[in-house]
């Protein structure tokens, strides 16, 4: 069946969804000031490499918020198809409700990760992936690996700034936060975006789907 | 009261009409007294871990992850090789059973 068009969202809605937008870039950009900053004074370097992709099989989690941005520049770049839908899909049914260590060790992929090694959403990914920079050999980054010699710069600054700005702004609809992988947060996004689904109802529905999935 | 179980891989607490609950035979059984494990009866998992086991390359990835992480508390200095070898045992196992 072919996907719905995106509808207008809601005035409230929508100045939200680009509250968290502009939010998410400021602090990404801010975070790779500071990143560019201490490895200057530290001498250390970021081992990050296009094609390195470990960090793709780490347990990501977003709110919706943040789901309808990522679905809305998948939207216009033309990259919402059925095929990644599906991909979504079978990937949200792995993640949802697993333990972290669990996904971590079983490797199951990011569904934006294509057969490249490279993000289909590259310039419009989570801030938490945004504000990954690995400072270790990239081979520490393998989620077998993971450990006492993986080191990554501390973002935690960024990233507690956002989720407690998102908390707030979701508050004001009267939704709990609930952050959720990212194939399920952009499905979800995709309802809302199309009308199936009001953000008021997000939070009911995804505990329901947590109960179902045990 | 609700009856739960403790799923064996992720050692969440579960309701049992929610997990998967598979009772062992009694060569199983055998077979775990003979490694010198703990006999149990059943062995349960919750939905999400039961999913991942129940596809081999998860499975594999899966065990793989659990022994690697095993080994590098126990101290082992190349567990990673180790593991990398357990995978390779894993993967020749499934490719037999499949």
């Amino acid at each position: 069946m072919p996907s719905k068009p995106p509808r207008k969202l809601p005035v409230l809605v929508e100045r939200s969804v680009r509250e968290v937008d502009t939010l998410r870039t400021d602090l990404a950009n801010k975070f790779e000031m500071k990143v560019r900053l201490e490895v200057a004074q530290s001498k250390r370097a970021v081992t990050c490499r296009a094609g390195c992709a470990w960090c793709c099989y780490h347990p990501v989690m977003i709110s919706i918020l943040e789901g309808v941005t990522i679905y809305r520049w998948l939207q216009r770049k033309g990259k919402w198809t059925d095929a990644l839908k599906k991909k979504l899909k079978e990937t949200s049914d792995r993640q949802y409700g697993t333990a972290f260590e669990t996904w971590l060790f079983s490797m199951i992929a990011c569904p934006l990760l294509d057969e490249k090694n490279r993000c289909a959403a590259y310039e419009s990914r989570p801030l938490i992936c945004r504000s990954y920079y690995a400072t270790s050999d990239p081979y520490a980054c393998h989620p077998h690996r993971l450990g006492e010699g993986t080191e990554i710069v501390d973002r935690s600054d960024a990233t507690d700034i956002f989720y407690q700005r998102q908390e707030d702004i979701l508050r004001k609809h009267k939704v709990q936060f609930i952050s959720m992988p990212v194939g399920t947060a952009l499905l979800y996004a995709e309802r809302i975006c199309t009308g199936d689904l009001d953000l008021a109802s997000v939070d009911v529905e995804v505990l329901r789907k947590y109960a179902e999935n045990g | 009261m609700v009856d739960q179980i403790t799923c064996i891989v992720c050692r969440r607490q579960r309701n049992r009409t929610e997990s998967e609950v598979l009772v062992l035979t009694d060569l199983e059984k055998t077979h775990l007294q003979k490694l010198g494990h703990e006999v149990v009866n059943e062995v349960a998992y919750c939905r999400p871990c039961y999913r991942l086991m129940t596809d081999q390359q998860s499975a594999v990835d899966l065990m793989t992850g659990m022994y690697s992480m095993r080994l590098r508390a126990m101290g082992v200095p190349n567990a990673n090789k180790i593991s990398e070898e357990f995978k390779k045992g894993l993967l020749a196992k499934s490719k037999r059973s499949s």
